[in-house]
Order: C-alpha cells, then structure tokens, then sequence
C-alpha cells in the first residue's frame, strides 16, 4: 500500500514538475520562424496521437474503416462534434455486435 | 462567438468521462485498491501515464521504473507548456500556474486548434477544469459501476477517444488543407521512429521533427512564388 502511494506521489511529483518547469523560459521571445514552427506542432501531434492508435487498436478492418471514415462523412453534413461523436459510437457498438 | 472553445470541450469532456471509466476498469484488474486508483487520477491526471503506469504495478516494478516510465511518457506535455506558456505571457504567475498544471494533449489541442478565438483566462481555466471533473467522474463512476455496464459498451468504450481524435484531426485538416502534408509527414516519421523508440518517445520526435520540415517548407514556398513574379 505505502509503495503504491509513495509511486503515485512521485509520478504526481515528475508530472507537476514537467507541467510547469517551462515557466523558467517565459522570458524566452520566439522568432517568425520558432513561432510558425510553434504552432504547427499541435497538428503533428494530433496526427502522431491518432494514427499510431487507431491502426493498432483492432484488427478489423471493417471496424477500422467505420473509425476513420464515418465522422469524416458526418463532418462534411456539417454535424456538431458532440453529434458526431455520439453518432459514430453506436455505429462502431452496433457493427461490433455482429462481428 | 467567445464561448465556442467551451462548447467545443463538451465532447472531450464525454470522451474523457468514458475514457477515464476504462482506465478504472483495467486498474480494477491490478493490485491497486480503490483509494490508489482514485488517487492515480486525481493527482496524475496523465491517462497515457495512468494506463502504463497500472500495467508496470500489475508487474511489480520497482518505484523508480514507475517514475522514470512517467518521465518519458509525460515529456511531451513539457512541450505543450512551453508552446501554450506563449500564448498565456501577460496572465500573472498564479493563473499561468493554474492552467499550466492542467495541460493534457486534450485541452492543448482545443486551445491550439482555435488560435484564432478571442479567448480569456476564464474559458481557458473553465476548460481546464471541466475536463480534469469528467476525467475523476468518470474514473469513479469506474471503480464503483463498472459491473452494470452493458459488455457492448464495455467492450467497445475506448474507440470514443480515438473517434475523439479523428473528428478534432479531420476539423483541423479540413479547415486548412496545407496541414494534410504536415500530417503526411509526420505520420511517416511517427511509423518509422516506432521501430526505434517507445511510442511516447516516437511521438514527441515524430511531432518536432514532422513540424520542422513542414515548416521549413512552408517558408520557402512564398519565397519561390515572389521570385517567379520578379
């Protein structure tokens, strides 16, 4: 019990430490080129976030295929995120009940 | 409209809540009790750290492992600090503070994706918070209901985070479409760099390295154009 929350506290610890020792570089003034750079890291992110999982996290490709393209599909009708969210849920629960 | 991000943070915030109700249920299969698992969210609050990190108690790894492990896996959220840390410059030590403490690669990207929005501290904050209450929710909803959901929808839970994820990836894209290559890119560098490295790793390199390239094309291409004009 006392190693589980001593490993809980220092996984805690690091984190916090990670999250906030930018604020040591605050004085830092980032040129045209760091900026532009800067804010194209958040889509890589989301790409290296995404695909990597997605490809590993069924083996159907059915499955695999309602994932990627269904909101795809629901974003060109113009559905609100939560809408397609909800929507492409329960068609990935509805198809996995028949695999 | 102001309160657009807000509204926008709604489906994470449900992703989270069901995400976070996964994380329970595969820490219900660890030696954890239900104390350290409610304290794993609400003090950590990093679901990729939170997932491994159970795995490695399942195998009784030694404590420093668990915090090297942390290191790696949470490093990138050191980037999104330092990038989001820009955007926050005026705000005092204290509200830098508040919203830097709450940095996950959910909220980072709903505050990076809508650059464009006038946005004060209070929707950041407000943000911040609604997401950090559906992640604990959710992971207590986790350890006490978890048995009276349907296998369906047990089974199948985790695919809300990557549809999450899909959906915020295709907006971006869609909205400009020059980011299709910058994902390419990286998407390449993120498959080969798995060979080599731990996904967390693979991840932060793939992201910087994808985003350099992109951006140094991107700043030679109006340089062309101005020369075919002259």
């Amino acid at each position: 019990m006392n190693d589980y929350l001593s490993a809980i506290g220092l996984m805690a610890a690091v984190t916090v430490f990670i999250r906030l020792s930018p604020l040591l570089f605050s004085k830092f003034k980032p040129s045209k080129f760091m900026r532009s750079y800067l804010n194209s890291i958040p889509i890589a992110v989301l790409t290296s976030l995404i695909f990597p999982q997605v490809f590993y996290s069924t083996e159907e490709i059915s499955l695999l295929f309602l994932i990627i393209f269904l909101p795809l599909i629901l974003i060109y009708f113009k559905l609100p995120v939560y809408l397609n969210l909800i929507l492409s849920f329960l068609a990935i629960i509805g198809v996995g009940l028949f695999l | 409209m102001k309160f657009n991000l807000f509204r926008l943070a709604f489906p994470v915030a449900i992703s989270y809540f069901f995400l976070s109700i996964s994380f329970s249920l595969l820490a219900k299969s660890s030696p954890l009790g239900s104390v350290e698992i409610a304290l794993l969210s609400l003090w950590v609050y990093a679901g990729a750290a939170q997932f491994v990190a159970v795995e490695l108690f399942k195998t009784s790894t030694w404590v420093w492992e668990i915090t090297l492990t942390t290191l790696i896996i949470n490093s990138r959220m050191w980037v999104y600090s330092f990038i989001f840390l820009n955007r926050i410059k005026q705000l005092p030590l204290l509200k830098k503070i508040s919203l830097l403490i709450g940095i996950t690669d959910e909220n980072y990207l709903l505050f990076s994706l809508n650059q464009d929005k006038k946005l004060v501290y209070r929707h950041f904050l407000a943000v911040v918070i609604l997401l950090y209450l559906a992640w604990n929710a959710g992971t207590l909803v986790g350890i006490h209901f978890i048995d009276e959901l349907p296998w369906y929808v047990e089974e199948n839970i985790h695919f809300l985070y990557y549809l999450l994820f899909i959906i915020l990836f295709f907006e971006a894209i869609l909205s400009n479409k020059i980011y299709f290559f910058l994902a390419l890119i990286t998407m390449g560098f993120n498959f080969l760099f798995r060979n080599f490295f731990n996904p967390a790793v693979a991840l932060v390199l793939a992201s910087l390295l994808g985003s350099l390239f992109f951006t140094l094309w991107k700043e030679k291409k109006p340089k062309k154009q101005s020369l075919e004009k002259i």
